[in-house]
C-alpha cells in the first residue's frame, strides 16, 4: 500500500494515504471538490475517473447508479485511489462552500444520557469552537472504520465547544451500538459540519419542522436557534414517534417554541396511551402541506419519503423543502 | 435584427446514444445533456442542475415517461420538454439538436449567453 497522487485538469494534486477518501484528501490539502452529503447519499462528490484505478470503500452507496460504471464516474467521498490517478469534478474550489466548511476534530464524551427506550443524549466536547448551520450533521467514528452521520441537536450560535447529538441504538447495528458504549471520557473522532438541511438566516413566511423519532436532532438546533435569533414567522413544530415515551426531548421543543409569538408544536404518536388527546399516527396525518410555508423534515427514510409525497400531493414544490434521512 | 449564429458540434453517433437512454458530454465547455426519446426523438439541454449544478446524468430516468430525477435533490424534470415537474416552472435550457448520416450533433448558439437557467431552491 502507498500513497497515490490525484491529479485534476485544472492543474491542483494532492496526495492521498492508504485508504483515505479522495475527498477528504482533496479537503485536507486545501483542494475543496463538490461535496454536500459526505457518506455516499447525495452524488453531489460525483467526478470523472479519466486516467488510473480506485476502490469503492462504501460499495452499498445508495448514489451509486448503473450508468456510473459505463461514464466512469466516482464517488470521491467513498473512494480510494489504488494507482495515480486524474479526475475531473465539475468544480475546484481553494475555499469551501460556505456551509459545509468541514473540518476533522477529535472531540471528548462529556455524557451519554438515557432519554427514554433505546434513546440516548450523547455529549461531545471540543478543543474549541466549531461553525455550523442549526440542522447540519457530523460524521462520527465510535470506532475504527465504522463513519455514521448524526446531525446535532445543539443550536450553533456563532460557535460551539460542546455539541451534542440525540440517537437511537439499533440493537445489531455496529454504528449505534459503537456509540451507546462510548462513556465520559472517551475520545470521538468526527467531521463536520455536513448537510444541506439548515435554516436559512431570511425565512420569509414561515417554516414547518417535521421530526420523526430521532429526527428530533436536527429539529431541537433548528429551534433554539430560531427562538435565539427571535423570528416573528411561523414555526410549527411536527413531531412524531411510535410511543410517548419515544417523544424525548419534547419539553425542549416547547420550551423553545414558547419564547416565539407564531411557535406551535403538534405531537403525534402511532399507539397512544389511555386518555391522549392529540392527533394518533405518523407525522403524515398531522402535517397539512401550505405552499407558502418551508418545510425540513428530518426521519427515517420510510417516514420522509411519506412526507415528501404527501407535500407533493399538497402542492409544495422541493424548492421549499430540505430534508435529511438516516437510520 | 440578424439570427443568431448556431455551432454545430458532432457528439455522438446513434449506435452509442440508444433509443431511451441519455449521456452527457461536453460541447464548446459547456456540459450537455443528449436524450434518445423512445419514439426517437433527440434532445439537447443543459447538462447540470439549475438548483445546484449536479450533474443530469447522474440522476435517475424513466424511459418510459421521460422522467429525469435529479440526484442531488430529487428535483424531477420532463426529458420531452426540458419542464420541471417539481419544482414546477423550473425549465432546463434546450440546445438545438439535428440528426444526419446517424450523427446527433447539438447546435450551440453564439449570442455570448450562458446556456443554462438556475432556479435556486431550499
Amino acid at each position: 500500500m502507498a500513497t497515490h497522487r490525484v491529479a485534476l485538469p485544472s492543474g491542483e494534486e494532492f496526495s492521498v494515504a492508504p485508504g483515505e477518501r479522495i475527498l477528504a484528501a482533496a479537503r485536507r490539502a486545501g483542494v475543496w471538490l463538490p461535496f454536500e452529503c459526505g457518506w455516499g447519499s447525495c452524488g453531489t462528490c460525483k467526478a470523472t475517473l479519466v486516467e488510473g484505478e480506485v476502490e469503492l470503500l462504501f460499495p452499498e452507496a445508495p448514489a451509486i447508479k448503473p450508468r456510473d460504471a459505463r461514464r466512469r464516474r466516482i464517488l470521491t467521498c467513498q473512494t480510494t485511489p489504488i494507482t495515480d490517478v486524474v479526475l475531473k469534478p465539475t468544480t475546484v474550489s481553494s475555499s469551501p462552500p460556505e456551509p459545509l466548511a468541514v473540518e476533522d476534530r477529535v472531540g471528548t464524551v462529556v455524557a451519554n444520557l438515557d432519554l427514554g427506550p433505546g434513546l440516548r443524549r450523547l455529549e461531545v466536547e471540543l478543543d474549541r469552537p466549531v461553525r455550523y448551520r442549526a440542522g447540519q450533521y457530523a460524521i462520527v467514528e465510535p470506532a475504527p472504520g465504522l463513519r455514521r452521520c448524526y446531525s446535532m441537536a445543539t443550536p450553533p450560535g456563532s460557535g460551539v465547544a460542546e455539541i451534542a447529538f440525540v440517537y437511537r441504538r439499533y440493537p445489531g447495528r455496529p454504528g449505534s451500538s459503537a456509540l451507546w458504549a462510548l462513556r465520559p471520557g472517551d475520545p470521538l473522532p468526527l467531521e463536520l459540519p455536513y448537510g444541506a438541511m439548515w435554516i436559512r438566516d431570511d425565512e420569509p413566511t414561515g417554516v414547518v419542522l417535521v421530526a420523526g423519532g430521532t429526527g428530533v436532532s436536527p429539529i431541537l438546533a433548528m429551534v433554539g436557534d430560531l427562538a435565539a435569533r427571535g423570528v416573528t414567522g411561523t414555526v410549527h413544530v411536527v413531531y412524531g414517534a411510535r410511543r410517548v415515551e419515544e417523544l424525548v426531548c419534547a419539553d425542549d421543543l416547547v420550551e423553545g417554541l414558547a419564547a416565539l409569538p407564531r411557535g406551535r408544536i403538534t405531537l403525534v404518536v402511532e399507539d397512544p396511551p389511555p386518555g391522549w388527546s392529540g392527533p394518533v399516527g405518523t407525522v403524515v396525518d398531522a402535517l397539512e402541506p401550505d405552499p407558502d410555508l418551508r418545510y425540513y423534515v428530518a426521519g427515517p427514510p420510510p417516514m420522509v419519503d411519506a412526507v415528501l409525497a404527501h407535500l407533493d400531493d399538497g402542492g409544495v414544490g422541493l424548492d421549499r423543502i430540505a430534508y435529511d434521512s438516516f437510520g | 435584427m440578424t439570427a443568431t449564429t448556431i455551432e454545430w458540434h458532432a457528439v455522438f453517433g446513434l449506435d452509442e446514444l440508444w433509443e431511451g437512454d441519455f449521456l452527457d458530454v461536453e460541447v464548446a465547455g459547456e456540459p450537455v445533456l443528449v436524450v434518445h426519446l423512445l419514439g426517437g426523438e433527440v434532445k439537447a439541454y443543459q447538462g447540470v442542475c439549475p438548483h445546484q449544478e449536479v450533474m443530469l446524468a447522474d440522476g435517475d430516468w424513466d424511459e418510459e415517461s421521460s422522467v429525469l430525477w435529479c440526484g442531488g435533490h430529487r428535483w424531477e424534470f420532463d426529458l420531452r420538454t426540458g419542464e420541471g415537474i417539481n419544482p414546477a416552472g423550473c425549465t432546463l435550457y434546450e440546445y438545438p439538436v439535428k440528426v444526419e448520416d446517424e450523427t446527433v450533433y447539438v447546435g450551440v448558439p453564439q449570442d455570448g449567453q450562458r446556456h443554462y437557467n438556475r432556479c435556486p431552491g431550499t
